[in-house]
């Protein structure tokens, strides 16, 4: 063996890594170039119409550095932003726990009983199409100040966990259950033992996407009778105020917390899949 | 030719014992789908005694892995019984070890999780779990692979997780449903020189379905050929060759010769079936 060739094999697992950064490499600099574009196409956008509702990104971008420092209308949002964003995450939080403790074992359910199937799916199919935005009447008149919002997010939520545990269920291997029953394991351990476990990555997407839809119902939620701030009922009151370089800065920051969000959770669904 | 008759194998000695593990009686077996009833197995008899290796072979689709899955417990006979010891077989058990040939591990088990998973189902202590796992992970070749997932591994380590997790169970006898025919030649010889070597380790009764009429020669005490669907018994050739055996051998021609000519007939047989739908 040669001196150069003993150098190419120690070499060949960094030039394969090599190659695979520069790949993740040319995936970052396309994202940024992309976001780049977004923000001149807002730009040119916004100088053309030349209308206070249509703030530049430069001026939303200073609102939003503005807000974490101090509050940005003081008697009529007395809070300053992270305060908006913790508010916020903490309802989609509390929301989600709620959603996943309903939606998952319906879904097991449903998945494994074609009777209960047969005797949920029409009612569930009805309610489903319904926009959390279209119980606020109900949910103010029912329930008390919190619970209401929690009820809004919640719906949101449920769904794509509830439909995706459903589908995961019925997607098992029959092979993995055959394998668990020659292996001494009873209806219950199949139960939890493998249609769970097995089902687990798709409830983490239907989790995902839930969260999504979440953050989608947050202002309509945020607009009953909030106490302690949130995104939703800050965009709300700013647009309220004819303050708009200030909304548009908490629906950025709301894209941007629930973009983090997102990543947090897939990057979760692939540690749990390790 | 003196091979065939004289040579004295263990497993012609150990097929004339009194106890049968596994015993099929007058077994049928239908399905009925779309108000269509197909029948998979007719009038099927078989005695399999201890330590014996019997393979099944069949053409596809023949019937031969609804027997086995009768023998998991996996599905019931429609007429007749299946016994384990005597004993009437009523579901699947832990004293029957299956192996798939889709392996069906757990993917989201490590290989000593997936091979604990029987132990853990019957509540054996950690301690003990861990030891047996251990025992098996070295008797299958799979040290240093302890902590990888099924994904991570090749068909063949992936089949070996597989067999160390029905053995972990210690079964009384192990059924196997065509388990090398997913992997490539190479490693499905070598897998059948390990199941040997197991076996004979463990001692453990294996049914062994298969297509191949060469895998069977090479494997089994006795072989059990099967007719073409319904399933029956067409013929029972015993296998009186010593082990290692030798492929390129005369002895070995001349009973893959006799197998393969009864398989055959049989596999026209089914596909003149197949051509004249109704006619059984």
């Amino acid at each position: 063996m040669s001196a150069n060739s003993i150098a190419q094999a120690l070499l060949r697992p960094f030039t394969r890594r090599a190659r695979r950064l520069r790949r993740e490499w040319d995936k970052v600099l396309l994202a940024v170039l992309g976001l780049l574009v977004f923000f001149l196409l807002w730009h040119e956008a916004a100088v053309l119409a030349d209308e206070p509702a249509l703030p530049t990104p430069g001026k939303v971008l200073e609102a939003l550095r503005d807000s974490f420092d101090e509050p940005p209308a003081g008697f009529y949002d007395p809070w300053t932003m992270q305060e908006h964003v913790y508010q916020s995450l903490k309802k989609i939080a509390s929301s989600a726990l709620v959603a996943i403790a309903l939606a998952v074992p319906l879904g097991l359910l449903l998945g494994f009983s074609p009777r209960a199937e047969a005797f949920l799916a029409v009612p569930l199919e009805l309610v489903r199409p319904i926009p959390p935005i279209a119980w606020l009447a109900f949910a103010i008149a029912i329930l008390t100040t919190g619970m209401d919002v929690l009820f809004i997010i919640s719906l949101g939520i449920f769904f794509p966990v509830f439909l995706n545990t459903l589908d995961g269920v019925k997607k098992v291997d029959r092979m993995l259950i055959d394998a668990a029953e020659t292996l001494g394991a009873r209806r219950t351990q199949v139960f939890y033992k493998v249609i769970f476990p097995a089902t687990m990555p798709q409830t983490m997407t239907g989790v995902r996407v839930g969260v999504g839809v979440g953050w989608m119902t947050i202002v309509a939620a945020e607009m009953l009778g909030v106490r302690d701030g949130g995104l939703g009922w800050m965009i709300w009151t700013h647009g309220q105020l004819d303050d708009y370089d200030t909304m548009f800065a908490g629906m950025l920051m709301l894209g941007i917390t629930s973009f983090l969000i997102a990543r947090g959770l897939i990057a979760l669904e692939r540690w749990l899949q390790r | 030719m003196s091979g065939v008759d004289v040579a004295v194998s263990k497993g012609g000695a150990r097929s004339t014992a009194a106890t049968p593990v596994i015993e099929a009686r007058g077994v049928s077996k239908s399905f009925e789908r779309d108000d269509r009833i197909t029948e998979a197995v007719r009038d099927f008899a078989l005695s399999i005694t201890e330590g014996e290796l019997v393979c099944l072979v069949g053409s596809s689709g023949c019937g031969k892995t609804t027997l086995l899955r009768m023998m998991a417990g996996l599905e019931r006979p429609t007429t007749g019984e299946v016994l384990i010891r005597g004993r009437p077989i009523d579901g699947p058990g832990a004293d029957r070890g299956m192996i798939f040939q889709s392996f069906a591990l757990f993917p989201w088990r490590s290989v000593r999780r997936n091979i604990e998973f029987g132990l853990e189902v019957r509540r054996v202590p950690k301690e003990e779990r861990h030891r047996i796992s251990d025992r098996h992970i070295d008797l299958v070749g799979l040290r240093g692979f302890e902590h990888a997932h099924p994904r991570e591994l090749s068909g063949g380590m992936q089949q070996r997780v597989g067999l160390a997790r029905a053995l972990a169970n210690d079964p009384a006898v192990l059924l196997m449903d065509e388990p090398f025919g997913s992997l490539d030649a190479q490693t499905r010889n070598l897998m059948q020189l390990e199941l040997l070597r197991i076996w004979q380790g463990t001692r453990k009764t294996v049914v062994f379905v298969t297509h191949s009429v060469d895998e069977s020669v090479f494997l089994a005490d006795r072989i059990v050929v099967l007719t073409a669907r319904p399933a029956s018994v067409k013929s029972v050739v015993e296998v009186a060759l010593p082990r290692p055996r030798d492929r390129a051998s005369p002895e070995f021609a001349a009973i893959r010769h006799r197998v393969l000519q009864d398989l055959t007939e049989e596999v026209l047989k089914g596909m003149a079936q197949q051509d004249r739908p109704g006619v059984a």
